[in-house]
C-alpha cells in the first residue's frame, strides 16, 4: 500500500509534469501563466493594477499610430469634466486654482494698464479738433465714443522684431519696419536681452508668470513675450496699446505651433526660421501720429493780413457797388437824364448817355449818394428833354415869372396862376410858343386874379379917409411943425405911402391936395399968402419923406364959417383921383 | 549661417575678457576691469567653408561670493573653462564649473584654456594637473591673450568641435 501509494504519488507527480508539458504544447501557457490569468479573472483589482501599467503606453501608441486622435478624446474629457464639476465643483476649482489665479491677476492687471494708458492718452489729447472729429465719427459710425478714442489714442511704431532662441539667446530671425534698424547688431542685442531676462528672472526671484515683459531704453520700449522655446522681442517707438501684447502672444503661439520641433532641436542653423517672417511681419504695426507742427506764425499772420485785406477790399467793393447802383438808379429816374451805358474803367464807373442842360447836375446827385467824383465819370451829351418837369423848368427859365405867378404844365399846356403885371403877361404871351413842348398858354388863372384886383379909384377911395382925417394946426405966424406934430406927420406919411403902394397905370394917378386954411381976419391977402407958404413948406416935408412932387398939390382956403370942419391956421388934405392935367 | 553660443567661464581675473578682446578686437589691455554680470561679443569664423557666427558670453568670474548664474550657460554649444596658470586654485573652480556645465548644458563642448602662457615660468600648476584634465577627456589649450598665443586657434578649435558634434 505504501509502495503503491508512493508509486501513485510519483505517478501523480510525473503526470502533473507531463500534463504541464502537454498544456504548454497545446496552449503555449504553463501553470504559472494560467495561475496569473486565473488571478486576473478572479481578482479585478489585481487585473486593474496590471492594466494600469499598460494603458498609458497603449494610449500613447494608439495616438502615435493615429489609431485614435486627440479630437476623439475631446468629448470624453469634456464629459468627464462636466460630470466632475456637476458632482463636486470644488475639486476642479482646487486643481485649477494655481493656474487660474495668476492668469486672472495678469488679465486684470493688463486691463487696468490698458485703461490707464487709454485714460492718459485721452487726457493728453484733450479737447482738440481731432477729438471733436472723433465725436462726429462716433455719431455717424455707430461706434461708441470710447471705442473711437481707444482706437485712436495710441501712437506708436514697431521698429524691429526679434525672434530669439530662449535657451541660448541666439537670434533666430529678425525683421524691421523697413527703415534703419534701431538695433545695429541684432545678434548681440538678442543675446543681451536674453541675458538681461535671465538676470532679472534669477535676481528677483519673480514668479514664473511674471516674467520680464518690458524694458525701456530712451524713447524705445522693448516688449518681450516669452514662449517655451523662443522669445519675441519688439522694439517699439512710443506707447503701444495694451492690445499689442495680445498680438505678441498670438505670434509666439503661432511660431511655436509651426516650428516647435525646430525650436526644440535647434543646433545653430537659423535659416529654417525664415519661415517665421510672416508672423514677425504681423507685429510691425504703427499708428501715425498727427505731428504737432510748429504753428507757422508768419504764414498765419500773412494769411490773416491777406484775408483782412481781401475782406476789406470786398467790403469796399460791395459798398461802392451798392452806392454806384443807387446812383445809377437815381440817375435813371432823374428827369432830363438818360443813361445808355455804365461801365467800369480805370477804377471809375463811366456813365454814358444824354442830359438836358436844365436837368439836375449829375455831380450834385453823386454827392447825395456819397459817391466821390473820383469814382465816377459822366459822358453825357446834351439834348432837350420833353419830360413834363423839364418843360416846366424850361418855361420858368425862359419866362422868368414874378414871385406872385406860379407856372404848371400838363399835356402840352402851360398854366399860369397868380398876380402878374400886364407887362410880364404880355411878354409871356409873346414868348411861350418858343418853349419846346408847350402848345398852349393858359392864363385864366392870371386873368381871374386881375379881375379881383381893386381898381385905382377903389383903391384910392379906400385909402382916402385915412389921409383926409389928418390935419395939422399951426400957431400964429409959424409954418414949422411942432415936435408932437412931427410924430403925427410920420404916421401921415405911412398912410400916404399905402396909397401909392399900388400898381397905377400912368394915366390914373391919385393926387393929394395939401389945403392950407386961413381967415379973412386982418389982411386977408397976406393971410392967404402966408397960408400958401405953409402948404409949400408942408409939401417940402412930404417930398423929403419920399412922396413924389408930382402927386402933391398946394392950395389955400378961407374959413368963412365958424362951423367949418377945419380951424384957422391949419392944413388938411384931400385925395383926388384924376389925370394930372385935369388937376 | 550657423550661430553658436560660447560661454567663457572661470575664476576671476583668469583672462576671460582679455581672451575675447584679443580674439574679437585683436586688442589687449594690462588694465584689469572686472566683468559685472555678462558681456556679449560676437565674431564670425569660417569653419569648413561654413560661416559660423560665434556669440561670446563673457561671464563674470566666479569666486566665493559670486556664483555664475546657471541660466547664462543654458543653450550654449561651447564652453571655455579658463584657468590661470599662475594660480592653481583656479583649477578647482574650473573643475566645479565643468560640473555645472555638464548639468545645465550637457551637449556643450568643453575646452579648457590654461591662460597666461607668456609667463609660464610663473605657473604653479603642474603638468600632472593638465594631464589630469586631459585624462578626463577635455581638450586643453595653453593660451596667452597678452602674447596672442593660440587664442585664435582655441576659438577655431572649439568651433570645429561644436560643428562636428
Amino acid at each position: 500500500m505504501s509502495q503503491s501509494g508512493k508509486n501513485s504519488g510519483i505517478f501523480s507527480s510525473m503526470s502533473e509534469v507531463k500534463l504541464n508539458e502537454l498544456r504548454k504544447m497545446i496552449l503555449g501557457l504553463d501553470t504559472e501563466d494560467l495561475r496569473r490569468l486565473a488571478l486576473f479573472v478572479n481578482d479585478p483589482e489585481a487585473f486593474a493594477e496590471e492594466i494600469s501599467e499598460l494603458l498609458p503606453v497603449s494610449i500613447k501608441l494608439m495616438l502615435d499610430k493615429d489609431k485614435i486622435s486627440y479630437t476623439a478624446l475631446i468629448p470624453i474629457v469634456e464629459s468627464a469634466l462636466k460630470d466632475s464639476i456637476k458632482r463636486d465643483p470644488k475639486t476642479i476649482a482646487d486643481i485649477l486654482f494655481p493656474i487660474m489665479m495668476p492668469a486672472i491677476r495678469k488679465a486684470v492687471s493688463e486691463d487696468l494698464k490698458k485703461m490707464i494708458d487709454s485714460l492718459n492718452s485721452t487726457l493728453e489729447n484733450g479737447f482738440s479738433p481731432k477729438r471733436l472729429g472723433w465725436r462726429f465719427k462716433a455719431m455717424f459710425s455707430g461706434m461708441s465714443y470710447a471705442e473711437i478714442v481707444l482706437s485712436n489714442a495710441y501712437i506708436f511704431r514697431v521698429r524691429q522684431v526679434f525672434l530669439i532662441h530662449k535657451q541660448s539667446g541666439i537670434l533666430l530671425n529678425e525683421i524691421s519696419d523697413g527703415e534703419d534698424s534701431v538695433a545695429k547688431d541684432a545678434d548681440m542685442v538678442s543675446s543681451m536681452l536674453s541675458a538681461i531676462k535671465d538676470f532679472v528672472q534669477d535676481s528677483f526671484k519673480v514668479e514664473q508668470n511674471n516674467e520680464l515683459d518690458t524694458i525701456k531704453v530712451g524713447q524705445f520700449n522693448i516688449w518681450i513675450e516669452q514662449g517655451p522655446g523662443a522669445i519675441l522681442a519688439t522694439i517699439v517707438e512710443g506707447n503701444a496699446p495694451s492690445g499689442f501684447r495680445t498680438i505678441l502672444k498670438e505670434t509666439v503661439e503661432r511660431i511655436h505651433l509651426k516650428q516647435s520641433y525646430e525650436l526644440g532641436h535647434f543646433k545653430g542653423d537659423v535659416e529654417i526660421f525664415k519661415k517665421s517672417d510672416p508672423y514677425l511681419q504681423s507685429c510691425i504695426l504703427s499708428e501715425q501720429k498727427e505731428k504737432k507742427q510748429k504753428k507757422p506764425v508768419i504764414i498765419i499772420l500773412l494769411f490773416v493780413a491777406i484775408f483782412g485785406f481781401a475782406s476789406y477790399w470786398a467790403y469796399l467793393s460791395i459798398e461802392r457797388s451798392l452806392r454806384i447802383d443807387k446812383l445809377d438808379t437815381a440817375l435813371r429816374g432823374e428827369p432830363g437824364i438818360i443813361i445808355t451805358d455804365d461801365d467800369n474803367a480805370n477804377s471809375k464807373t463811366v456813365f454814358e448817355g444824354l442830359r438836358d442842360p436844365l436837368a439836375a447836375d449829375p455831380t450834385y446827385i453823386s454827392k447825395l449818394y456819397n459817391v466821390d467824383t473820383s469814382e465816377v465819370e459822366f459822358v453825357l451829351k446834351p439834348f432837350i428833354s420833353l419830360e413834363d418837369e423839364l418843360i416846366l423848368k424850361r418855361a420858368n427859365y425862359l419866362l422868368q415869372p414874378p414871385n406872385s405867378v406860379i407856372l404848371s404844365y400838363e399835356d402840352g399846356v402851360l398854366f399860369a396862376i397868380g398876380e402878374s403885371t400886364a407887362e410880364w403877361l404880355n411878354k409871356a404871351l409873346r414868348e411861350y410858343s418858343y418853349i419846346y413842348g408847350v402848345n398852349k398858354f393858359n392864363i385864366d388863372g392870371i386873368a381871374k386874379s386881375g379881375n379881383d384886383k381893386p381898381s385905382v379909384k377903389t383903391h384910392v377911395e379906400s385909402k382916402r379917409p385915412s389921409i383926409e382925417n389928418f390935419y395939422f394946426i399951426f400957431k400964429y405966424n409959424t409954418i414949422e411943425l411942432s415936435e408932437t406934430q412931427k410924430i403925427k406927420f410920420n404916421s401921415f406919411i405911412d398912410e400916404v405911402e399905402n396909397v401909392y403902394n399900388f400898381d397905377f397905370s400912368q394915366d390914373s394917378v391919385p393926387v393929394i391936395i395939401v389945403l392950407a386954411h386961413t381967415s379973412y381976419e386982418g389982411n386977408a391977402i397976406a393971410n392967404k399968402k402966408f397960408a400958401f407958404e405953409r402948404a409949400h413948406q408942408f409939401i417940402n416935408l412930404m417930398i423929403e419923406a419920399g412922396i413924389p412932387l408930382e402927386v402933391l398939390v398946394p392950395k389955400t382956403d378961407y374959413i368963412e364959417d365958424i362951423d367949418d370942419a377945419y380951424p384957422v391956421r391949419s392944413i388938411s388934405f384931400k385925395v383926388a383921383y384924376s389925370k394930372p392935367e385935369e388937376l | 549661417m550657423i550661430k553658436k553660443k560660447i560661454v567663457m567661464l572661470g575664476s576671476f581675473a583668469v583672462g576671460k575678457t582679455s581672451l575675447i578682446q584679443r580674439f574679437v578686437n585683436s586688442m589687449f589691455s594690462e588694465k584689469y576691469q572686472t566683468t559685472i554680470g555678462v558681456k556679449i561679443d560676437q565674431k564670425t569664423v569660417i569653419i569648413d567653408n561654413t560661416d559660423v557666427n560665434l556669440l561670446l558670453w563673457d561671464i563674470h568670474g566666479e569666486d566665493d561670493y559670486q556664483k555664475v548664474n546657471p541660466t547664462y550657460i543654458m543653450g550654449s554649444s561651447g564652453c571655455f573653462i579658463v584657468i590661470d596658470g599662475t594660480r592653481s586654485a583656479t583649477i578647482t573652480i574650473g573643475n566645479e564649473l565643468i560640473e555645472t556645465v555638464k548639468k545645465i548644458a550637457p551637449n556643450s563642448v568643453v575646452v579648457v584654456l590654461i591662460n597666461k602662457s607668456d609667463i609660464k615660468e610663473e605657473w604653479d600648476i603642474t603638468n600632472e594637473d593638465i594631464d589630469d584634465l586631459r585624462n578626463k577627456g577635455y581638450e586643453v589649450i595653453e593660451t596667452s591673450a597678452k602674447a596672442n598665443e593660440a587664442v585664435e586657434f582655441a576659438f577655431n578649435r572649439i568651433s570645429q568641435l561644436m560643428l562636428n558634434k
